[in-house]
């Protein structure tokens, strides 16, 4: 039996695939123990496990970190009604908007992603998922001046454009859900702000996008979504960020698809999508774009070699395919 | 140049049943003091609403009353009261959580410290065969594992009902406040 290895480097487009190593071989890392701290944020718990035996300098990193996750969720929600998003829902046709640097660099990956995956990412489905019932509408449009919902179907690159200075022109009226790629870039910007801390090595996780930093390796495991006590070891990270997007459940008897494209819905046979990629706002969006193509084609190995970004699905049996 | 790793764990082979999967990320005291650091001293104190209480926090809150007996820490600095930290626990989307809330005199809420999470109903963590061969051997092996399986990809806990919990919490301590309990 082998595991295969894959080392990557982050930083540069070079690539060194599935290097063979066998499971006798020691896995030489260090292994750390380290001090968690956990509250809810982004919807979910986000917990934050960091190298360092001090407690003054644990809390004080960790309360940045959380109140950066906290600034980047406020910016970039759809749900609350001072975000950028929702100033976007609101704005008129033509209108230039000065928004957070936060937003304007999630919008400039959400553009990227929709057109690498021509249009399979789309960060302005929100009307389609505020129609099935999935998004609440948006805080800004319970207000007195409800407007009409923009089009069900429409593009963030015809949508907006982005200009300098953190200012963008819209275009059409849009509603945008940025959902997990914000997501998953808090999780980035909280391990900038740990590192700038002083703290060397962690795992920043909310709720299942996660990023592991520092000279450590670190196991990760994902759950089956229809039998949720069951968990799965996949993989060991350094250095990386992972994402796993699913049909979750979110009542006893609902399933929901959280990534309705409204060309094509084609529910994947598999249970849940994880990638590993560099950065953890890639990672997120990548699942969303794995879950609607076809997998096994050149597009979808040429996005994540893109991204140097790996792929895992898992099926209803608990067999994990690589891609 | 920082070096990334990744190398995949072979697909589940066997299943092997784990102790139930837990998160332990802090002590009561530990959650009091980030709350409350320029605090000196903590009184413990347990409270209680009367029937008129729950009433009111069920209306404010829209939430069903909780007819517990709230454990708490009070914060201290001299004899002056700097506020309160509250322990609750919900049930979340499959596990039990075990928090913390601190509330400041003015009723402003301080933090929410998640102390302990476990798994509501019995965890299983499928393991790969190779596992079995490293258990007792090495330990850093045996430690990767089992214990270092501390992340979870996908989706994990809810923060809805914990939401739901600081709501009641907040309520609460106000009515101690109103009735000049605190």
């Amino acid at each position: 039996m082998s595991i295969s290895s894959t080392s990557i480097a982050a930083t540069t487009s070079a690539k060194r695939r599935a290097n063979s190593r066998s499971a006798a071989e020691p896995i030489a890392a260090p292994v750390k123990t380290l001090r968690k701290r956990a509250t809810p944020l982004l919807g979910t718990v986000v917990e934050i496990a960091v190298d360092t035996n001090d407690e003054a300098e644990f809390v004080d990193a960790t309360d940045a970190a959380f109140t950066r996750i906290a600034e980047v969720h406020r910016a970039m929600s759809f749900h609350e009604s001072s975000s950028d998003l929702a100033a976007i829902a609101h704005a008129e046709v033509g209108a230039r908007l000065r928004i957070f640097s936060d937003t304007w660099k999630t919008l400039s990956l959400a553009i990227e992603m929709e057109r690498r995956s021509n249009g399979l990412f789309n960060p302005t489905v929100a009307p389609t998922l505020v129609q099935r019932g999935v998004l609440p509408q948006p805080a800004a449009v319970h207000a007195r001046q409800a407007r009409k919902t923009p089009a069900l179907q429409s593009s963030l690159a015809e949508s907006i454009s982005l200009e300098a200075d953190n200012h963008i022109r819209v275009r059409k009226r849009v509603w945008i859900d940025l959902g997990g790629i914000a997501k998953g870039y808090a999780v980035d910007a909280a391990v900038i702000t740990l590192q700038a801390h002083g703290i060397q090595a962690g795992v920043v996780n909310a709720g299942g996008d996660l990023r592991v930093f520092g000279n450590f390796e670190h196991t990760i495991a994902v759950r089956m979504p229809s039998q949720p006590n069951q968990v799965f070891p996949l993989a060991v990270l350094k250095n990386l960020s992972c994402a796993t997007t699913a049909m979750y459940f979110t009542t006893a008897d609902t399933i929901v698809n959280p990534h309705p494209d409204g060309r094509s819905i084609r529910p994947q046979k598999y249970e849940s999508i994880s990638v590993v990629a560099p950065s953890c706002a890639v990672a997120d969006a990548l699942t969303k774009i794995m879950w609607l193509q076809d997998l096994d084609s050149a597009a979808c190995r040429a996005t994540l070699d893109h991204f140097n970004a790996y792929a895992a699905l898992l099926d209803s049996a608990g067999n994990i395919k690589r891609l | 140049m920082k070096k990334s790793v990744l190398f995949w764990l072979p697909a589940a082979a066997i299943s092997a049943v784990a102790p139930a999967y837990a998160g332990q990320y802090a002590t009561a005291d530990e959650a009091a003091k980030r709350a409350f650091p320029e605090a000196t001293t903590f009184k413990e104190s347990v409270f209680q609403l009367s029937a008129e209480q729950l009433s009111a926090v069920a209306a404010t809150t829209g939430l069903p009353a909780k007819p517990a007996l709230w454990r708490s820490l009070t914060a201290m600095n001299g004899d002056k009261s700097l506020g309160l930290v509250v322990f609750d626990g919900v049930i979340g989307k499959y596990e039990l959580i075990d928090y913390a809330v601190g509330i400041g005199v003015d009723g402003k809420i301080r933090n929410v410290e998640i102390l302990a999470y476990r798994e509501s109903h019995g965890y299983e963590v499928r393991l790969p065969a190779w596992r079995r061969q490293f258990v007792g051997k090495d330990k850093s092996d045996k430690l990767r594992v089992s214990e270092d399986i501390a992340s979870i990809s996908g989706a994990t806990m809810s923060a809805t009902h914990i939401t739901d919990g600081v709501r009641r919490i907040v309520a609460v301590v106000d009515q101690m406040r109103v009735a000049g309990k605190l």
